[in-house]
């Protein structure tokens, strides 16, 4: 083999381009005036070309490299007429390298003034968008009838995967309770508030009302009623006493509430429940349940337990803050005079396979001989504000 | 990934628009992030020779590229258990279920990308910490 000849071990394929794993060539070239030969570099990585763009028109091309691009009229093409000034450096976080004492949190913070006038170019750039989205979303075909549908097969497999199912049970069972639309008998006595139970007592008083019209009235079923009635005869006090119960519930949710709140807005981690029980009970003394809190987590703060995504120390220093609240001011002032903005950016997946246990004889070493790792799909995407 | 695989990209795009539309350049900004092969010399001098207004964006500003949330997207749900083996059919699927992927996503979904970008924007002005 040719030492200048490398051979690519593993494929490299682009999101919606073609790939192949020919061979590659090592050569060095020269630094200036190299565009049109790093282009072709970069094009002898692929044999054929399938730029496939989403919308509007889901169109799929495909190109002969050598054929169909004609590089030189698109690098001399001028701009002359254009309203920026062709290849302009809009930002560069590495201009201000070097020069970290001029960026400070003190000095770079806008004035309220500022921060306003973002703000609203912010409210305006969004409100855009979502018309836009609401207007792509009325004329957009159903996702049956596009080019890349799905076949049955296939959706039904996607609809797996993704939990439509169980999502549709719980939409209904939520658009049920939401349009009260339980059925008398269906609602569970536990779940009876003192305020309801005071309103079916007055109820009862009137001594006029038979079970069924207070059931109707209160929104509870008929057997609740009768059991608030059972338990008042047996305890006079069981009103007075579900109200504490619920007054401490209320207290105890408040406090853990006030918790969970004090570490969101400080950004402190929340590393588990009992962390947080912890808290609840050294600051307040009031004890709570694990349960409790992980409800409150998920339903009252939106909160979900996730994989942790690890950032380097550097992430939140002042030059990075500084720099992304420049880039910010930036881009927002871009973005509200609805340039359009092509985010480029690339991504990977592994495709090492990850699975670590199978079936296998008791008794025996359960070996498998497999490769370790897999190839790795590289994926280079663009999406603009335009659609 | 590397800077030629980058700019050849970029060229085809910028082909892609030229054939699209007449003067894009005026009125497009080319939002990256700052990974090196975007901003080495090598890199913006060609874009620059390509006419393409680039804008670099803040380090760690992930929040703020809808690009991000897009693969999120297309990377969502499992792989079929065989398209994870590796080879070089498997590997085939496991592009093409991507790319089938990233097709069927919708433009309306695609545009609704871009409002937790502002939003994140709109934290980043005040100093807020990712």
């Amino acid at each position: 083999m040719d030492a200048r000849k490398v051979t690519m071990k593993q494929p490299t394929i682009e999101m919606g381009f073609g790939f192949n794993d020919t061979e590659l060539y090592e050569e060095s070239y020269e630094q200036d005036g190299a565009v049109k030969e790093a282009i072709d570099r970069g094009s002898s990585k692929w044999t054929r070309v399938i730029v496939a763009t989403v919308a509007p028109e889901q169109l799929v091309g495909v190109f002969k490299l050598q054929d169909d691009i004609d590089y030189d009229m698109m690098v001399d093409e001028d701009g002359s007429q254009h309203d920026l000034p062709p290849g302009e450096l809009l930002f560069l976080p590495d201009a201000y390298k070097g020069r970290a004492e001029e960026l400070s949190e003190e000095r770079d913070k806008l004035p309220h003034r500022e921060l306003l006038r973002c703000a609203r170019q912010a409210t305006a750039v969004i409100s855009r968008m979502k018309t836009r989205a609401a207007e792509a979303r009325q004329s957009e075909q159903p996702s049956s009838e596009r080019p890349f549908a799905l076949k049955p097969l296939e959706a039904a497999f996607v609809n797996f995967v993704n939990g439509r199912g169980s999502r549709a049970r719980v939409a209904a069972r939520e658009e049920a309770i939401s349009s009260n639309n339980m059925g008398a008998g269906k609602r569970k006595k536990g779940n009876l508030t003192a305020a309801e139970v005071e309103h079916v007592l007055r109820l009862l008083k009137g001594k006029l009302l038979t079970n069924e019209d207070i059931a109707a009235e209160v929104g509870i079923s008929t057997r609740s009623v009768s059991s608030v009635k059972s338990r008042t005869n047996r305890d006079p006090d069981y009103l007075t006493k579900l109200a504490d119960e619920h007054y401490e519930a209320e207290r105890v949710k408040a406090c853990s509430l006030q918790i969970i709140g004090e570490k969101k807005n400080a950004g402190a981690p929340i590393w588990s429940v009992a962390q947080l029980m912890e808290e609840v009970r050294a600051k307040y003394a009031t004890e709570t349940s694990a349960r409790h809190l992980r409800k409150l987590l998920k339903t009252e703060a939106g909160m979900t337990y996730r994989k942790l995504k690890r950032l380097s120390l550097q992430t939140n220093s002042e030059r990075c803050l500084v720099l992304r609240s420049l880039a910010a001011a930036r881009m927002l002032d871009l973005l509200h005079q609805d340039y359009r903005v092509i985010n480029v950016d690339e991504s990977w997946l592994n495709t090492s396979d990850c699975r670590h246990s199978k079936w296998g004889p008791r008794g025996k070493p359960n070996t498998l001989s497999m490769p370790f790792l897999g190839s790795k799909v590289n994926m280079i995407a663009g999406l603009d504000n335009r659609g | 990934m590397d800077t030629d695989v980058f700019l050849s990209f970029m060229a085809r795009l910028a082909k892609l628009l030229d054939w699209q539309e007449q003067n894009w350049r005026a009125r497009t900004v080319f939002l990256l992030d700052g990974a090196s092969y975007h901003r080495n010399e090598r890199a913006l001098a060609a874009m620059e020779k390509l006419g393409l207004n680039v804008f670099i964006s803040a380090p760690y500003s992930f929040d703020g590229a809808p690009v991000e949330k897009l693969f999120a997207l297309i990377k969502q749900g499992r792989l079929a258990a065989d398209a994870m083996k590796t080879g070089k059919r498997q590997f085939r699927l496991v592009a093409s279920i991507l790319a089938r992927r990233a097709s069927m996503l919708s433009k309306a979904s695609l545009l609704s990308l871009w409002v937790p970008s502002t939003v994140a924007l709109t934290r980043y002005l005040t100093f807020r910490r990712v």
